[in-house]
Formats: C-alpha cells, sequence, structure tokens
C-alpha cells in the first residue's frame, strides 16, 4: 500500500468564516480560536496501529487522548483540553474513499464523547467533516 | 528595579537556606565537650556557643523561606513584570482592534479599552491586566461554567467556556432612564443579569473576545469593549490577508508573553 506523508496545504482564511450562532437567545458572532483550525492534512497507513490515519496539522502542538475503543472502526485523536480533532484512526478494511467516508459519516453524527461537547469542539468537528469531503480524494493512497 | 528586587529575593532564600543548614548541623554535631571548655575555639565552636540559643526559632524560620522563596518571587517580582509586559502589549494592539474616535487626541482611553481576564480558582474570571489608566484598578470578575454554559457570566466568562472568539455590536446605551426592554436586551447580549445590568450601567457598547490559551489548555480571555457601538473594527472577523494575519497574532502574542512571563 502506498503512504502519501505529504501534507496538503489548507486555507485557514477560508476554513474558519465567522458566523452568527444564537446563544442566549440572541445572534452572537463567533469564530473559531486560530489555535482550532487546521492548516494541513495527510492522510497514511499507520503501521503501529494499523489503521488508516489522517492527521490535521495545527499551529500548537497540544498533547492528545484517544476517544473510542481500539475494536472501533474509527477511533479519534482528539486535544486533551480542546477536544480538537488531531487525528481519525479507520480500521485497515476500510481503506481509501471508503475510510474518509466512513470517518465523515461518523463525524456527521456528532460527538464522540459522551459529555456536553464545547462549542469549539463542535465546530472544529464540523470543519474538519468539511475538509473530509473537499480533500478526502487526495487524502487517499493510489 | 526588577531585576534587583529578583536577585534580592534569590540572595534571601539562599540565605536562609545556608542559615538552616548551618543551625542544622550546629545542633546535630555540635563541638565536644572538651573543645568547649578549652579556651581555642574553632569557626564552628563559636558558631554553636553563637547559634545554640537561637537554633529553635532559626531553624524554623530558615525552612519557612527557603520553601516561600519561590512563591515570593513569583508575586513580587515574576507576575508584575508579567503584567507590565502585556499592559505595553495591550497599548500597542488597540490601534489595530478599535476603530472610530479611538485615534482622536481628546478621547478618554478607558472609552475603547483592553482587559485580559484570567481564569482562576471558584471558576472565576478575573482582570488580570488592563489598558489605560481609569479602569485598571477595577475589581470586577465573571463565572464561568464549561459544563453548564448557561450559568456563564459577562463575555469574558462566556467565551471563556466556549472557547471560541465571540464579538457583538450595537448593544443598546444603558443610562439612568433606560427602560426594562433597553437592560433586558443589554442583560442578553452581554451575557450578564438585568439585575446585575441595571446595577453597574455598563457602558460597553460593542465586544469582541479572544481565548487565550498555553499548551492548549485555557489560561484566560482577551475582551475588548468600546463606548462606541460599532467602535471594534471588524478585528476579530477580518476582512483582508493582511489584517487576517494580524488578527491570528492577537491570541498568539498573547500567549508568548504569558509563557516568557512565567
Amino acid at each position: 500500500m502506498n503512504e502519501t506523508h505529504q501534507w496538503i496545504r489548507l486555507d485557514r482564511n477560508k476554513l474558519s468564516k465567522p458566523e452568527n450562532i444564537p446563544l442566549n437567545g440572541v445572534l452572537i458572532g463567533v469564530q473559531l480560536s486560530p489555535w482550532d483550525v487546521p492548516d494541513g492534512v495527510k492522510g497514511y497507513h499507520d503501521k503501529e496501529e494499523d489503521r488508516f490515519r489522517i492527521d490535521f496539522r495545527y499551529s500548537d502542538s497540544e498533547s492528545e487522548k484517544r476517544v473510542g475503543s481500539r475494536n472501533d472502526e474509527i477511533n479519534l485523536l482528539v486535544g486533551r483540553y480542546s477536544g480538537k480533532i488531531i487525528s481519525i484512526l479507520v480500521e485497515t478494511e476500510k481503506t481509501g474513499v471508503d475510510a474518509v467516508m466512513l470517518a465523515v459519516e461518523r463525524l456527521s453524527k456528532g460527538s464522540f464523547n459522551k459529555r456536553r461537547e464545547p462549542l469549539n469542539a463542535r465546530r472544529n468537528r464540523e470543519l474538519v467533516t468539511g475538509v473530509l469531503r473537499s480533500k478526502g480524494e487526495k487524502l487517499t493512497p493510489v | 528595579m526588577l531585576t534587583a528586587a529578583i536577585y534580592s529575593t534569590r540572595l534571601m532564600t539562599v540565605i536562609a537556606f545556608l542559615v538552616t543548614a548551618v543551625s542544622s548541623v550546629t545542633l546535630a554535631v555540635g563541638p565536644t565537650a572538651a573543645s568547649l571548655a578549652s579556651e581555642e575555639r574553632d569557626l564552628i565552636d563559636k558558631a554553636y556557643v553563637y547559634l545554640l540559643p537561637h537554633v529553635a526559632w532559626l531553624t524554623p524560620l530558615g525552612i519557612i523561606i527557603t520553601a516561600a522563596g519561590p512563591f515570593i518571587e513569583r508575586s513580587l517580582v515574576r507576575v508584575p513584570r508579567q503584567r507590565a509586559a502585556l499592559k505595553k502589549c495591550l497599548d500597542e494592539l488597540r490601534p489595530h482592534i478599535f476603530i472610530g474616535e479611538m485615534n482622536r487626541a481628546n478621547t478618554p482611553e478607558h472609552h475603547y479599552r483592553l482587559t485580559i481576564f484570567k481564569k482562576c480558582l471558584g471558576s472565576r474570571a478575573r482582570i488580570w491586566v488592563r489598558s489605560g489608566i481609569a479602569t485598571e484598578k477595577s475589581k470586577v470578575c465573571f463565572r464561568f461554567d464549561t459544563r453548564r454554559v448557561e450559568r456563564c457570566q459577562g463575555f469574558a466568562g462566556t467565551c471563556l467556556a466556549h472557547n471560541v472568539r465571540m464579538g457583538v455590536e450595537k448593544l443598546p446605551c444603558i443610562t439612568g432612564d433606560a427602560s426594562d426592554q433597553e437592560i433586558q436586551a443589554y442583560a442578553s447580549m452581554a451575557f450578564v443579569t438585568p439585575e446585575w445590568a441595571k446595577k453597574h450601567r455598563p457602558s460597553g457598547r460593542c465586544f469582541a473576545a479572544y481565548p487565550i490559551r498555553r499548551n492548549g489548555r485555557p489560561w484566560g480571555v482577551l475582551v475588548a469593549d468600546s463606548r462606541h457601538p460599532e467602535g471594534i473594527q471588524s478585528g476579530w472577523q477580518p476582512a483582508t490577508t493582511h489584517k487576517e494575519r494580524q488578527s491570528e497574532m492577537i491570541e498568539i502574542l498573547m500567549a508568548a508573553v504569558i509563557g516568557a512571563g512565567r
């Protein structure tokens, strides 16, 4: 299996647009913090995990924690404090387009966490889903 | 001045440590009865004779000062130094965040102010440093709750809980004769209770908030507020690439200054 270790650059200006959302009964302008907007993405086969792995690059180096058990089809590595998605691990049977589509489908369903999802984590999840939809084919090893 | 303070604090800690060590050793080892009886005493024997009556209070005092040294240094030297650096930083940032009358010579600084709220114990966001002079001693603090965001208070508390940039403008003007409807509208937009708004009569009519993190961990929040209903330029939602870079710099700059000051 080929590996794509090249980062695909992402335009942070386009990704993180301010939006007005209802908070406390009024419309408040909200925008993701620059720490939560990725500027790169890459997909490759992680030999250690034996899973197809999609990494997102951020401007900080926050420590990560795993969400989901190793038996699950999809595991996430999220920021320990912010909850932003740093990596997505998909089981090896679902490689290529299937892996990306599975990740998109699972992320679109909602939070992986049982606890309440903070606003920044929710918007980051939506952003990451959008990136996977638009760049999915480039992430797939040929 | 600050350098002198930092070195004097460290010197005090070292002296306290030495006094503790010498008094402990003196008490433990001590001279022999023969050497005490003789006329020619060496330095240790002299120290023993001198220190023995004071060991009971010198040793605990030395231990306390040695242990408290780093805390004293932090509160007397490092925190004021960090605050001074952040204040300079805020003054530099003001023209990049506010628009309108801010740059006029007779505009009071506190009409367009930047405030850094720090996350403190008890789930409170307290003022850490504020631009200008008029309101820098304000003791206002806001509660935040990451699990129940509806319990958060103020723009600072809400931004800290949501961990995103937030902005709102054109808040109603709360004067002495403001109607209940205006107070209610203000309270909803500023995330305060109507009672709080009625009591404090806040003058900010336009807010923007930027979360500040250190190594991914929420540290505090930078709040810009202006008395002008549209006084904050689209700094939090920049229009051009150049402004975008400038805007991104806000959080990164804050984190760097906070990191360097520790």
